[in-house]
């Protein structure tokens, strides 16, 4: 909102305001009751602080629905946020993905040795509110507001294992890579202004509508640096080549909960801001980012799956995996149809569902140490744990993108919205790529199935042979021929109790179950009875992409 | 939307300051200096925002600005927090 000449102003927020913004309030409270409650939680039994934040998510997650279906969609706050139909969907994925972080974590951060853990669940919870702001900005100020509150958070998440030093080096980097890009997007803000004299999006639009754009006008320039500048940050909060070199390290070191929570909320929060910004508020313009864009799409979906078929640790591979994901996202931001935003929210949502899976189950047998998760970990898990490795094996064939599951339907859409917007050559190098995709999926799943742990067995430091584990260990290594122990009845007691197979870990817990059955059932229904969301996506595109 | 020939001046400042801030971070290896060299980014933002508030004859900059400074206060609150944890850990910090 632009005042002509300063005078003074006064702006009350009325009830209409605060209501369409419940879902974030209703977040913030539970992030602060979190933490009040954490006072009051015995040490070492913080796990219920997750129920806590699960009932927040499931409340907010209640009122998304109702703003949905109450459909007085608008601005609050002069101009600030809206509820319109992008946001909600935007909402929904993001309380889901967070839902199922906080589903993964009691176990987890149990099992990490994570000491903070009352800080632990409060930061989760605001980083999904920063998300749900980002995308549902009406400003610039807000969608930079919003981007902060979630960095911020996932900072302090990303080094919040103080034992792992791993951890504490991916939070470092991600903090001094992010406030850079953030520098770098702030400053594309300041020339946005600079040029059009707006922050509001809206205003934005109407200015660049209105003017004709042309280097010679005074503000051409402004605003072409402007689109660069706001084009890297973007690029690289999405972790699209050439800006991803922060991805691995980060989504490695970083405690998988929060990796796998992170993968999918920041790309929730980022392209929907993306779009925002580049398909609504600087549409007239697209024939100067396009080419931009459509370069960035390419090399990440090529660079993203090249670079992820050579990893041979999983978690590395799924954070390659999730470059290559924002390459086949970027290809519906760079077509710019009603149909490429369609399909972009198609895939925000189906990719949450696989992607949250996929790390869940890394999750699941990430041993203290941070260690247990390359391909060898994996061999033989078809045995060990089948239902474990089903569900791996479903979410692979999913980030896959076989027929009959989430992943064929995110991709389908956005390679057809390519199709339709007149980027064949789009789709073609999206497919070619998932080609590459296939491969190192389908080599998780042969790794599950098809062959044996060729590690002889180990002998597991103390920290690990805790005497809980010590039944399952015998009982798998008779189970499974006693591959690791030659004579696993005659071993005596002590043996015993510090001996496992590589592979036995602590039992999963069963949030984390609760969380993996979730992420399992909704990649299978996205597949097979899409059509809901997808009309609910097309309802989503049609408010913004006109 | 006229921009006077004035706000050029500003502009060059905060674009070199821009720029001496993002060398920072690309060339120097120790952490607290590549954190001063976002901050000095940052300002040069400010600066640019508020220029441009100035001839604009708009309090949007200006609104912008106090955003900006209380989202890099916080970044240092987050920031050191980080690099002390490290610090106390290694007792050495250095980005490689």
């Amino acid at each position: 909102m632009i005042f002509a000449d300063i005078s003074p102003f006064t702006y009350t927020p009325g009830a209409t305001d605060w209501l369409r913004i419940l879902p974030e309030l209703i977040l913030l409270g539970t992030g602060l009751l979190t933490l009040m409650a954490d006072l009051v939680a015995a040490p070492g039994r913080k796990g219920w602080l997750a129920l806590v934040g699960l009932a927040g998510v499931i409340g907010a997650l209640v009122a998304t629905v109702m703003l949905w279906a109450g459909g007085t969609y608008g601005d609050a706050f002069y101009g600030m946020v809206n509820d319109d139909r992008v946001a909600l969907f935007a909402s929904v994925v993001i309380l889901f993905a967070v839902g199922v972080g906080l589903l993964f974590s009691p176990g987890y951060v149990e099992r990490q040795g994570i000491v903070h853990a009352g800080e632990y669940y409060t930061l989760m919870i605001l980083a999904a509110l920063g998300m749900m702001l980002m995308s549902s900005a009406s400003n610039l100020m807000m969608l930079f507001v919003g981007l902060e509150i979630l960095s911020l958070a996932l900072y302090i998440l990303s080094a919040i294992v103080t034992t792992r030093r791993r951890s504490q080096e991916a939070g470092m980097k991600y903090f001094i890579l992010s406030s850079f890009a953030s520098a770098f997007l702030l400053y594309g803000m300041a020339l946005t202004y600079g040029a059009t004299g707006k922050t509001s999006l809206a205003g934005i639009r109407a200015f660049v509508t209105t003017h004709a754009f042309t280097m010679g006008s005074g503000f051409g320039p402004l605003l072409v640096v402007a689109l660069g500048l706001m084009a890297v940050g973007f690029c690289f909060k999405v972790s699209a080549i050439p800006f991803q070199a922060w991805t691995p390290d980060v989504y490695v070191g970083a405690p998988t909960s929060v990796t796998a929570f992170m993968s999918v909320g920041t790309k929730v929060a980022a392209f929907v801001g993306l779009a925002r910004v580049f398909l609504f508020a600087l549409s007239p313009l697209r024939p100067t980012w396009e080419p931009v864009l459509w370069v960035v799409a390419v090399l990440t979906m090529i660079g993203g799956n090249l670079l992820a078929a050579t990893q041979r640790d999983v978690k590395r591979m799924l954070a390659y995996s999730s470059v290559a994901n924002a390459g086949y996202m970027m290809v519906a931001v760079a077509t710019h149809t009603q149909a490429s935003f369609q399909g972009l929210l198609i895939y925000l949502a189906t990719y949450a569902a696989m992607n949250l899976g996929a790390f869940g189950v890394v999750l699941a047998l990430e041993r203290r140490d941070g260690q247990g998760t390359t391909l060898d970990d994996f061999a033989g898990l078809g045995r060990r744990n089948p239902a474990l490795a089903a569900l791996m094996a479903l979410f692979m064939f999913a980030l896959a993108g076989t027929p009959a599951t989430a992943g064929f339907i995110g991709k389908w859409y956005v390679f057809y919205a390519a199709m339709r917007g007149a980027h064949v050559e789009l789709a073609i190098i999206g497919l070619l790529a998932s080609l590459v995709g296939v491969y190192y999926y389908l080599r998780v799943v042969w790794a599950i199935y098809f062959t044996e742990p060729a590690t002889a067995p180990l002998l597991v430091t103390a920290d690990e042979s805790a005497p809980v584990h010590e039944p399952i260990a015998s009982a798998s290594a008779t189970a499974t021929g006693g591959v690791a122990l030659a004579e696993p009845a005659t071993a005596t007691g002590i043996a015993m109790a510090t001996r496992v197979l590589p592979a036995e870990r602590a039992p999963v817990h069963l949030a984390t179950w609760l969380g993996l059955a979730l992420a399992g059932v909704l990649t299978l229904v996205l597949g097979i009875v899409p059509m809901l969301m997808v009309d609910w996506a097309l309802a989503a595109a049609q408010t913004l992409v006109k | 939307m006229p921009i006077s020939d004035h706000v050029t001046a500003y502009l060059i400042v905060s674009a070199l300051l821009f720029t001496i801030g993002a060398m920072g971070v690309l060339v120097r290896r120790n952490p607290l200096v590549m954190f001063m060299s976002i901050e000095l980014m940052l300002n040069a933002v400010n600066l640019s925002f508020m220029a441009f508030a100035h001839f604009l004859n708009s309090v949007d900059g200006w609104m912008f600005v106090f955003l900006v400074l209380t989202v890099a206060a916080a970044e240092v609150v987050v920031g050191l927090a980080i690099i002390v944890s490290i610090f106390r850990s290694r007792h050495e910090i250095d980005v490689d």
